[in-house]
Formats: C-alpha cells, sequence, structure tokens
C-alpha cells in the first residue's frame, strides 16, 4: 500500500480569500469561537498569533479580512475538489478537516513514477489556490502525521512496499509527538513522561503502555506501524455536474469574474476526466443578492474537454448578455455530456491523409454559436423528397454526421430557392422552357404543380410554377 | 537610386506589361472555369487570398454560376469549407449538387445585425477551416473601413473572400483586389449575360465580355433530363 496525504493547512482561510497579487498583502484570518484559527503571512507579519483573540487581531491591523469557520461548508469545499485527485486513482478519501487522502500503489506505473505522480497533484491543488503538503507512507495515519509535519519521505521513483515502509517509519520515529491523532490529554502525559517522538512512542512495550493509556493509543499505534486494520471511506465522483462558487464581495465588472470562472472550468475539466466524457452544453448562471440572476447556456459542436475551449466561448456567449450589476454567486452546471467516443470524424487519420468526410469546423462553430446564437448557422443537406421545398434541409452538427448521402436531381434547379413561395403576375415573365409537372405528397394535401424556367423583364432567370391557380416564383436560376 | 535600379525593383510594374502579366508559370489563382476569363486575371483564376466584389443589378443573372466552377475546385483541392454569409435566399442543395458541389462542405451563417455580420466573417477568415467565403452584406451599413479590413484579413489568412453588392456601389471607393460586374444584355439576338472587369490587380479595366456560363437552364437538353430521371427512379428503387 502506498498512502498519499494531501494536506491543505490553509484552506479553510484560501476557500474564501482566494491570494490574488492585489489581496496577497491584506491581511486575512479566519475566526473560530472568536480566536483566530487560520491565518494567512500577512497577518503573521502583522503579528498576529494563532488563538489569539478577534480584538487583538483587528487592533493589530486596520483592515483586517475577517472570516467566520463553517466547519459544513469546508466539509462541502473539500469534497468538490475530490475529482482532482480522483484523476490519479480511484482511491480517494477525505479527511476532516484539511486532508485528502489517496491510495495510489496502482497508479504510479500509469503516471511514470511516484514523483511526476506527487508532482501532478502538488501543481493541480495550487492552480486552484491551494498551498499543499504530501506526506507519503505506507498507512494512511502515518501519511497523515508525515504530511502535518511537513516531513518528505525520500522514496525512489518505483517503490516497492517494504521500502515503502521502512523509510516512513525512518521519517516517522523522527517526528514529534504533537501531530500524533490522540487525545490532547494523553499527548500531554506522554511529554510529561519525557517521551516527544514516535520513534520514543513505538520503542515503549506495549504490554506496559497499555496499562497506563486506553486501548485507542494502542490501536493507533498498530494502525501507525500498518499492521492494524484501517478502512478508509472512499469518495465515489458525483454523477452530474453542478459546482458553485460564493463570492464574499460582490463583483463588479467582467474582469473580476474570469478568475471564479477558471476555477469552475477547471472543475468541470476535472469531473469530465474522471468519467471520460467531454462537454456538449454547459450553463453558468451569475445571481445578484436578490433575484434570480441571469443564466448564460454555452454550446459545443463536439464534446469539449479543454478550460481554454470552455472559457473562450464562455466568454463569448457572455458578451451578448447583460451580467447584473453586482454578482454574488456563480454556478456552472454540465446538463448535456457526451462520450468522447463520439466526438465525430477527425480531421485527418493517423498517417496525416485527408478522410473522404471533412471534419467540422468545430472552434468556429461553438464561437458562432456563442457569440450569436444557436440558430446562426446551418448546415446544409440533401433529402430525397421530390417536392422542391422538401429536398433540403438546414441541419446542426448531430443529424449533419448521421447522413452523408447525396441523391441525384431529376431536373434543372435554380441555386436560390424561395422559402416560402412567392407570389407574382404571369404578365412580368417569359415562360421559356417547360412545363415539369411535380406532383407528390398527397399524404399531406395536395401536390400538383407545373414548373417553368422563365425571365424576368429584369433579365433574371426565375422558376415559377403554377398550381392550377396562381403563379408563383420559386427561385432564381443565380 | 538609378532608374535602372529602381526598375529591378519586384514591386514596380510597367504599364507595358499588361498584356503579358498573366503568365503560365504565375498561376497561382483559382481557375475560374472560363478560359477567356482567366487570361485576364492576375495569377490566372480568382485570387486566393483576396476580396473580390461582384457588383448586380438583380439576382438571377448569374452571379452563383460565374463562380461555381471555382468553388467546384476549392471543394476537390482542399479539405475546407464554404462559408455563405447572410445569403438572400436559400442555397438550393439539389441545384448545388448537380453543380458538383459537395453540400456537405457548405457552412450557412446567418447574423443579426451588420456588425455581427462583419465579426462572423472576421472569425470564419480567422479560424482557416473555410477555403471561400461569400457574403451577402447591409450596404448602407458597409464602409470603406471595413472592406479594407476584410481585404487585410483575407490577405493574411490566404481566404478568397467574394461579397455580392448592388450596382449602385459600383461608385463608391473600395480597396478591394478585384472588382466585377455582371450584366444582362438584351439585344435581337436574345438575352446574353456580360461581365466587365472594374478594377484588376495588374491590369486595366475590361468592359463587356460575353459569358457562356455553365447550367444555364437553356442548355438542359431533352436527353439529359431524361437520363436524369432514370438515375432518380433508380435510387428511389
Amino acid at each position: 500500500m502506498l498512502w498519499l496525504c494531501a494536506h491543505l493547512p490553509q484552506m479553510g482561510l484560501e476557500m474564501f480569500h482566494r491570494s490574488s497579487a492585489a489581496s496577497r498583502h491584506q491581511a486575512a484570518v479566519v475566526i473560530d469561537e472568536r480566536k483566530v484559527h487560520l491565518m494567512n503571512s500577512a497577518a503573521q507579519e502583522a503579528g498576529i498569533g494563532l488563538g489569539s483573540s478577534l480584538a487583538t487581531a483587528s487592533s493589530l491591523v486596520d483592515d483586517l479580512a475577517c472570516y467566520k469557520r463553517d466547519e459544513q461548508a469546508e466539509k462541502e469545499y473539500l469534497e468538490k475538489i475530490i475529482p482532482i485527485a480522483y484523476r490519479l486513482t480511484p482511491r480517494v478519501s477525505v479527511s476532516l478537516p484539511y486532508d485528502l487522502m489517496l491510495e495510489v500503489s496502482g497508479s504510479v506505473k500509469l503516471f511514470g513514477g511516484l514523483k511526476p505522480l506527487v508532482r501532478l497533484l502538488e501543481r493541480s491543488l495550487r492552480r486552484i489556490g491551494h498551498k499543499t503538503f504530501i506526506g507519503t507512507a505506507h498507512a494512511p495515519c502515518a501519511a497523515r502525521v508525515l504530511a502535518h509535519a511537513e516531513v518528505a519521505t525520500p522514496l525512489p521513483n518505483y517503490p516497492d512496499a517494504s521500502v515503502v515502509r521502512e523509510n516512513a517509519l525512518k521519517c516517522l520515529r523522527e517526528t514529534s509527538l504533537e501531530h500524533a491523532e490522540l487525545q490532547p490529554s494523553d499527548i500531554e502525559r506522554l511529554f510529561s513522561m519525557g517521551i516527544r517522538s514516535f520513534g520514543e512512542l513505538i520503542d515503549l512495550p506495549r504490554h506496559e503502555l497499555g496499562q497506563r493509556f486506553d486501548k485507542s493509543l494502542l490501536e493507533y499505534l498498530t494502525r501507525l506501524l500498518g499492521s492494524g486494520f484501517d478502512p478508509q471511506k472512499y469518495a465515489s465522483p458525483v454523477e452530474c455536474f453542478q459546482s458553485d462558487v460564493h463570492l464574499l464581495e460582490p463583483a463588479k465588472d467582467r474582469l473580476s469574474l474570469d478568475d471564479h470562472m477558471q476555477q469552475l472550468a477547471l472543475r468541470l475539466v476535472h469531473w469530465l476526466q474522471s468519467r471520460q466524457l467531454g462537454v456538449l452544453e454547459a450553463t453558468w448562471t451569475f445571481k445578484p443578492y436578490d433575484d434570480d440572476g441571469i443564466t448564460v447556456p454555452v454550446r459545443f459542436s463536439h464534446p469539449q474537454t479543454r478550460v481554454p475551449g470552455i472559457l473562450e466561448c464562455s466568454e463569448l456567449a457572455l458578451d451578448a448578455v447583460e451580467l447584473p450589476s453586482e454578482v454574488i454567486s456563480i454556478s456552472l452546471e454540465a446538463p448535456r455530456v457526451d462520450s468522447l467516443l463520439n466526438a465525430g470524424p477527425v480531421e485527418k487519420d493517423l498517417l496525416g491523409t485527408h478522410q473522404s468526410r471533412p471534419a467540422l469546423p468545430g472552434e468556429l462553430l461553438d464561437r458562432l454559436t456563442a457569440r450569436l446564437g444557436v440558430e446562426s448557422w446551418r448546415l446544409l443537406r440533401n433529402v430525397n423528397d421530390h417536392r422542391p421545398e422538401y429536398a433540403w434541409s438546414p441541419v446542426t452538427t448531430r443529424a449533419f454526421e448521421r447522413d452523408s448521402t447525396s441523391f441525384p436531381t431529376p431536373g434543372h434547379r435554380p441555386l436560390w430557392l424561395f422559402e416560402p413561395p412567392m407570389p407574382v403576375k404571369r404578365k412580368n415573365f417569359e415562360l421559356l422552357k417547360g412545363p415539369e409537372r411535380i406532383e407528390s405528397g398527397w399524404w399531406e394535401g395536395r401536390f400538383l404543380r407545373d414548373y417553368f424556367v422563365a425571365r424576368h423583364e429584369s433579365g433574371s432567370l426565375c422558376w415559377l410554377f403554377n398550381d392550377g391557380e396562381e403563379w408563383f416564383q420559386h427561385g432564381y436560376f443565380s | 537610386m538609378s532608374l535602372q535600379n529602381l526598375l529591378s525593383k519586384k514591386f514596380i510594374w510597367r504599364a507595358c506589361d499588361l498584356t503579358d502579366l498573366p503568365r503560365a508559370e504565375s498561376a497561382s489563382g483559382i481557375p475560374t472555369g472560363i478560359a477567356d476569363l482567366d487570361l485576364l486575371l492576375y495569377g490566372r483564376g480568382w485570387p486566393r487570398d483576396a476580396l473580390v466584389e461582384v457588383f448586380i443589378d438583380v439576382h438571377g443573372c448569374g452571379e452563383l454560376r460565374l463562380l461555381m466552377p471555382a468553388l467546384r475546385h476549392l471543394i476537390r483541392e482542399e479539405a475546407r469549407w464554404i462559408a455563405w454569409v447572410n445569403p438572400p435566399f436559400v442555397p438550393y442543395a439539389p441545384a448545388l449538387g448537380s453543380m458538383e458541389i459537395d453540400v456537405h462542405r457548405v457552412l450557412l451563417v446567418y447574423p443579426n445585425s451588420h456588425r455581427e455580420a462583419l465579426w462572423a466573417m472576421e472569425k470564419i477568415v480567422e479560424s482557416g477551416s473555410c477555403s471561400a467565403v461569400l457574403a451577402w452584406l447591409s450596404e448602407h451599413e458597409l464602409k470603406a473601413k471595413q472592406l479594407r479590413r476584410i481585404q487585410t484579413r483575407a490577405k493574411a489568412t490566404r481566404v478568397w473572400v467574394t461579397i455580392f453588392r448592388p450596382m449602385q456601389a459600383v461608385v463608391d471607393p473600395s480597396p478591394a483586389e478585384l472588382r466585377i460586374r455582371l450584366r444582362n444584355l438584351r439585344s435581337d439576338a436574345g438575352e446574353k449575360t456580360t461581365l466587365s472587369i472594374l478594377k484588376r490587380k495588374g491590369g486595366w479595366a475590361v468592359s463587356d465580355l460575353p459569358l457562356q456560363l455553365q447550367g444555364c437552364p437553356d442548355d438542359f437538353s431533352a436527353e439529359r433530363m431524361a437520363g436524369h430521371w432514370n438515375q432518380w427512379r433508380q435510387v428511389e428503387r
């Protein structure tokens, strides 16, 4: 077993207070029961200490950003970032308050070794704004201790189980007992006995230890050494994607939304990757304080899997709508997703030669849809119907891909078709050719027309028909 | 700089070169399908990377048929698309099919306003997924500045852009590389379509070149009609 523990020491603060360039110098703290629970480096420099009271903190810094700890929100947030870890291994569990546990022995080879895997995890967490420390060990609680103590276990790139256990225990022996997950009273008793590191605790005879402390300490020790049973509750990825960001200060312009939109798009992409899907339609909702806000759908012609692709079309779609003047909450949903297998024809085959069917200009179509709307473009398709107005149909992507046949046309047809036919006066036209009788569609009412090629007074060649009573122009031979 | 030096520069062309300008080896254009017209155009065909204006006084004077051989050539040659921006009527798929244009390569774009039309054209040209753009723009909102922008984009990304304009716009100055006027002339011998080149690269204007466009309803013989009919019946079965 190879366990990673991603410890996010500042998550309780970072989930509220993103360390952007502007906010880095502002002191921020999280308050739990009127005591400082977490703080950023600016607050530390100002002299605020962990556990000091809110009054002390606010007297030290004028513009202190102060957030109240909400354990429920922390739990929900941690669950939201699970997909990041889920890309690396299916065995992910959450350890409250600030840890993600990953069992990665099965995926080391896939990611080219332990080091690239750890780097990838670290980088993805940093990308969404979290300071991370990763502990590696043979057992979950040992990994947790090492992560909290910020000790990196020296390991080869492809370690086997015995090496992991040996090296992790070696590191653990040096680690102070303050990181042990024991009752605070027990830790204090051990300290007063002069036992300060894990090594000293492990070396004590078990039987005597059991007589002086209760059973939980012994159980903890067996779990720590990897010999006890330590079941984890693995998280499974959610079926539907829905994610939101609640801003603490209302966003008043597009620029301040960008950062949050990127966070959400990143979460969506992680979720898509974990399910091997691409998104076909994503829906943004921007809410102000007092009403339901507006919903902006973004559609893609092919399953989209990349953050820049999603964001570009979203930006174009936002150009076309008016956002509420103050946005307090942004949410992103993915109502339509599709398997990547249905991504449609690729432009080139593996040898680089062109296929007979051209690829759809997917990116172009997505941009047009995002900026001008779904109705803004159509593709053409032949339909095998004898009636002129039914012999073609404007289609969107999906229908287009199903169909590829073309049918020979029976007569001469104009390049411009009127939709619908326009009533005209016979006397303005000189009939050149015809008639071509088209009679069909008895199942949808009467359809009996005599078509003529005719020249209008102005010189243009037209396609006329007579339905027995009146004359209509149906197109131009352009 | 001496005159001789100056004359050796490539960017200087002399009016005396006009007659033999479109040499076969420099044929970079898209063949128009009309031999007489090819000879008159720089690159012996429609430019692959420029804005072309086609002036017509009525629809149905052969303005689409004029372009069909070149579009067919492009579709066969490249795997790219042909975009139709804001077409005034429906480009009829069976007719395109009978002119051997693959309708699966036709993209119709319907912008809601002139600004959107220009935006869409720019995106289409920049995307690199279309080899030609046919556009019908709102004439009273169209400005020379916008045309220049289209022309420079077309040049940079190598897309053939054709816009169709009414005859009144002939008098407006334009940055288009090629300006063409199509007219139906009526005489005792009957109707004939003529083409005038109002502006071209490397040459003077040419007026009233008689055109015999392919796919004219008049050249449809009864035999060919019967052939088509039989083919259609076979597919039906």
